[in-house]
């Protein structure tokens, strides 16, 4: 699997992410560095579909590489998450 | 599990978003009192007005003290941290460090010991020896070293061998005593340093910034409200202007829990003092001793039990969220409206927001991530199970461990029976609620979709209490399911 550029994990990741949110009636806007967890506008339920999502889509291990929810709590974080050496597929 | 329930709005938008009318005002979003707020005289405004608060708090018997503490800790500027570290300190001394010190006392008699140790030198020596192994765990971790690589469960690991080597008869005598007084110094601390080691792997903290945050001066249970240092800085106020809409906060919520507390005793005084209704327990005991109350007498100290539980809840975890916020950390709330929950999981967020926290953080994602990753739907329900299960038997097991030292482990861990049963009967049906919710609001109308899924939700909870209600030690499973079998009609 080839490393997807920054600007179409960000494009996924917005897309997904203001899906989760319509859903819950969240219409407000949503900025690369709004926080998505700690501020209160996602729950664990989708961060447990968005690390299935990322798992399924970019074949990161977060056991292996460590799980921490700050590094999902923006569109930003998880841009760098996905595209860090560390959290590539061998 | 979810965290969906709290609005994130915290600017000063000049649009109030429910026009009607308001039992506390949204002064958080009125522009003026926001630019006010942050003037000289603004702030001499808002000291009075907490001022105010805390008289009326002391009135009722709430402590709401801390809220000058805090208020000086925001307007620290720089000196914010260091400011925090002390009143924390300052806090925790004038509290013992939170030791129990009279279990300590008894253990000592019982254990014919007493003459021979100095109770407050080895209290004294205990909290040091504990504050240097935290800060020596923490520095480690900071400086990149992998100690304990897994917190949590390297900290009840430790711990839990420890209380199994107290049982043991090598330890009788002083070395039993020796050992429960770093146990019971360090048991408060525990899930504080849990976060604390999670967050100097990442943070750049010195170590006393961390130890600042082990039981705030806000407030806090074994459970830290605002968990640790990296949570806390997420939420803490940047500028003068977040500073004022935090604290507006503050004051607002502060001035809701003072209503809610009023009306809570004036609850109390209507149902037991007014109509006499027994308490839970008093209705509980009269059952075991064979003269039970009339069965609706019965459902209605449950009911009332369950609503008063939940005001309880709301005043205590409002006062430390209002004084945090007053201190410049715009936290959540703890409890926010959890009779609107319409399922088992929205619920349990609902009602104890940080406790879930801390099950989420160190039981469900470190399982979720690790167990059954080829299953989507095993996979969550073990992850909720191991949470609310066996982390939630886990935190009230330590946070009880005193049984084990004036019971003897076997009988404390048997006295666990029926927590166990309501764990495992709320982490099965939380971990199915979570498994079938789906997140598009359902078209059903208002009493299908709303109302009728409410009611059952805290009807569940209102019965399951039976069995996590007060008295847990001494009463059996089967004598609380008898109770309840009483209540619905199957038995006389």
């Amino acid at each position: 699997m080839t490393t997807t550029e920054r600007p179409e994990v960000r494009s996924r990741m917005r897309h997904y992410i203001t899906q989760r949110l319509i859903m819950k009636g969240d219409l407000s806007p949503l900025s690369d560095d709004d926080l998505l967890f700690t501020s209160g506008r996602l729950d664990s339920l989708d961060a447990v579909e968005l690390i299935m999502s990322i798992e399924t889509d970019y074949g990161i291990n977060f056991s292996d590489i460590g799980f921490d929810l700050t590094r999902l709590d923006s569109i930003s974080a998880i841009a760098a998450l996905v595209q860090q050496p560390s959290a590539e597929p061998a | 599990m979810s965290v969906e329930s709290q609005p994130y709005d915290g600017a000063a938008t000049g649009v109030l978003a429910k026009p009607s009318w308001r039992l506390i005002p949204q002064i958080d979003r009125d522009p003026t009192l926001v630019a006010g707020v942050q003037e000289a005289h603004g702030r001499v405004l808002l000291c009075c007005g907490v001022g105010l608060l805390a008289v009326l708090f002391w009135q009722i018997g709430i402590d709401f003290s801390s809220a000058g503490l805090a208020l000086a800790c925001a307007y620290a500027g720089r000196y914010r941290r260091v400011l925090i570290f002390l009143a924390t300190s300052l806090l925790l001394w004038r509290s013992g460090f939170l030791v129990d010190r009279t279990f300590l006392a008894r253990l000592a008699i019982d254990e014919g010991v007493a003459d021979r140790i100095d109770q407050p030198l080895v209290s004294a020596a205990m909290v040091a020896i504990t504050f240097a192994l935290f800060s020596v765990l923490l520095a480690m971790r900071g400086a990149g070293a992998i100690v304990l690589r897994r917190p949590t469960l390297g900290l009840l690991v430790a711990f839990l061998a420890l209380v199994v080597v107290t049982q043991a008869s090598f330890t009788a005598g002083t070395p039993r005593v020796l050992l429960w007084s770093f146990l019971m110094t360090f048991q408060p601390y525990l899930w504080f340093l849990a976060y604390g080691l999670v967050d100097a792997a990442k943070e750049r903290a010195p170590v006393w910034q961390h130890l600042g945050v082990f039981h705030p001066f806000w407030g806090a249970t074994l459970t830290p409200f605002g968990k640790g240092l990296s949570y806390l800085r997420r939420f803490e106020a940047k500028t003068s202007e977040e500073l004022a809409v935090t604290q507006l906060k503050g004051v607002k919520l502060a001035a809701w829990v003072l209503i809610l507390a009023i009306g809570k005793i004036c609850f109390g005084e209507l149902v037991h003092g007014q109509l006499r209704l027994p308490m839970f327990d008093d209705n509980l005991l009269q059952y075991l001793a064979g003269h039970p109350q009339p069965r609706l007498v019965g459902w209605a100290s449950v009911v009332v039990f369950f609503v008063d539980d939940l005001l309880s809840m709301t005043v205590f975890g409002g006062v430390i969220v209002a004084t945090a916020r007053l201190a410049g950390f715009r936290l959540l709330r703890n409890t926010y409206r959890p009779l609107q929950s319409a399922t088992l999981a929205e619920f349990w967020n609902r009602y104890y927001f940080y406790y879930k926290e801390l099950l989420v953080d160190h039981f469900f994602y470190p399982t979720f991530v690790r167990c059954f990753r080829g299953h989507r739907r095993l996979r969550m329900f073990f992850a909720t199970f191991a949470a609310a299960c066996i982390g939630n038997l886990l935190f009230h097991f330590i946070r009880d461990i005193h049984f084990v030292g004036e019971m003897g482990l076997w009988r404390a861990v048997v006295g666990e029976q029926s927590h166990a049963f309501y764990t495992f009967v709320l982490a099965v049906s939380v971990g199915l609620s979570q498994m079938r919710r789906v997140p598009q609001p359902a078209p059903r109308g208002w009493l299908r979709g709303r109302l009728l899924p409410c009611l059952w939700v805290s009807g569940f909870f209102c019965v399951i209490h039976i069995f996590d209600a007060p008295l847990d030690r001494e009463h059996s499973l089967w004598q609380r399911a008898e109770f309840l079998f009483y209540l619905l009609g199957v038995t006389t």
